[in-house]
């Protein structure tokens, strides 16, 4: 029943794709099922056909959370021959909807740029529901600014392009109070 | 002249990075950079892409042709969608054939 069963086999899909470094957390299994819409007037002009179509037109893809970044394959066979690869950063990541049902585990990325819709089987590999459900728990919650964004706005730049130097903190201005404008006295020559 | 890349430091190994610890390495190019466009070829390192089943290179899912060998991308739904009507059509035509018996 699972689409996989070894998961170093899984994680070995990811390595091309990996930076220096860069340590897997979690991965999933999830699939893309084309519109409802369209598969009911399939199913219903003929029910074989319709299950051949709705088949060829799944999309498989498997996620990956590491340390940086969520990884998402796209792929085909069961060799993962990989059609696609994208990424959404963890400290910069879009708006996130994650849901879990009886059988099935939801998320969906909502980039403009990328949007991304899978839906997770708990059968689809070991554990692969809660690792659906740990990506989307990381992908939800408030990430930490990566440090240059912690720096004030006129200092990120700096630190973009020397990131290993010491950067002066902004000068705080002296507590004591500063003395009120004296006006010059009357009569005096300006 | 000949093209010269950008000059560009590296940080020191672990130092922070736009993915939180170091540089990165462009997935086009191969090039080391800081930031999120390569200082090399100038792409997206984020960008989705996709391997060139000629050469095996990344390509952007943007462009239509890879850049290193030249050939073209052809969509999946090319020949899904005939295969899909033609499955169509002989279960139609078998069930009429069927019933006419």
């Amino acid at each position: 029943m699972a689409r996989f069963n070894d998961l170093n086999f899984v994680a070995a899909a990811f390595q091309p794709y990996l930076q220096p470094g860069e340590q897997i957390r979690n991965i999933a299994f999830g699939v893309k099922q084309p519109s409802i819409a369209l598969m009911i007037p399939l199913f219903i002009l003929a029910v074989l056909p319709g299950v051949i179509a709705t088949a060829m037109l799944t999309k498989e893809y498997l996620v990956a959370l590491t340390d940086r970044r969520v990884i998402v394959l796209r792929f085909k066979g069961s060799k993962i021959q990989v059609q696609e690869v994208s990424e959404y950063a963890l400290h910069n990541h879009p708006p996130v909807q994650a849901s879990s049902g009886s059988v099935f585990a939801h998320l969906r990325i909502d980039d403009p740029a990328r949007p991304f819709i899978a839906k997770f089987h708990r059968m689809g590999m070991p554990g692969n529901r809660e690792q659906a459900m740990a990506i989307a728990a990381a992908l939800s919650q408030p990430q930490p600014q990566p440090p240059y964004q912690q720096y004030p706005p006129q200092y990120q730049q700096q630190y973009q392009q020397y990131p290993q130097q010491q950067y002066p903190q902004p000068q705080q201005q002296s507590q004591q109070p500063q003395q009120p404008y004296q006006q010059p006295p009357p009569g005096r020559p300006q | 002249m000949s093209y010269q890349p950008p000059y560009q430091q590296y940080p020191p190994p672990g130092a922070p990075g736009p993915f939180g610890s170091g540089p990165v390495v462009c997935p086009f190019c191969g090039g080391t950079t800081n930031t999120q466009l390569c200082n090399w070829c100038g792409r997206d390192t984020t960008a989705p892409r996709r391997p060139c089943p000629r050469c095996r290179r990344m390509v952007p899912t943007q462009e239509p042709v890879c850049w290193n060998c030249g050939s073209k991308f052809k969509s999946d739904l090319n020949w899904k969608i005939p295969v899909i009507i033609l499955i169509f059509v002989l279960a139609i035509v078998l069930s009429i054939l069927i019933r006419s018996f």
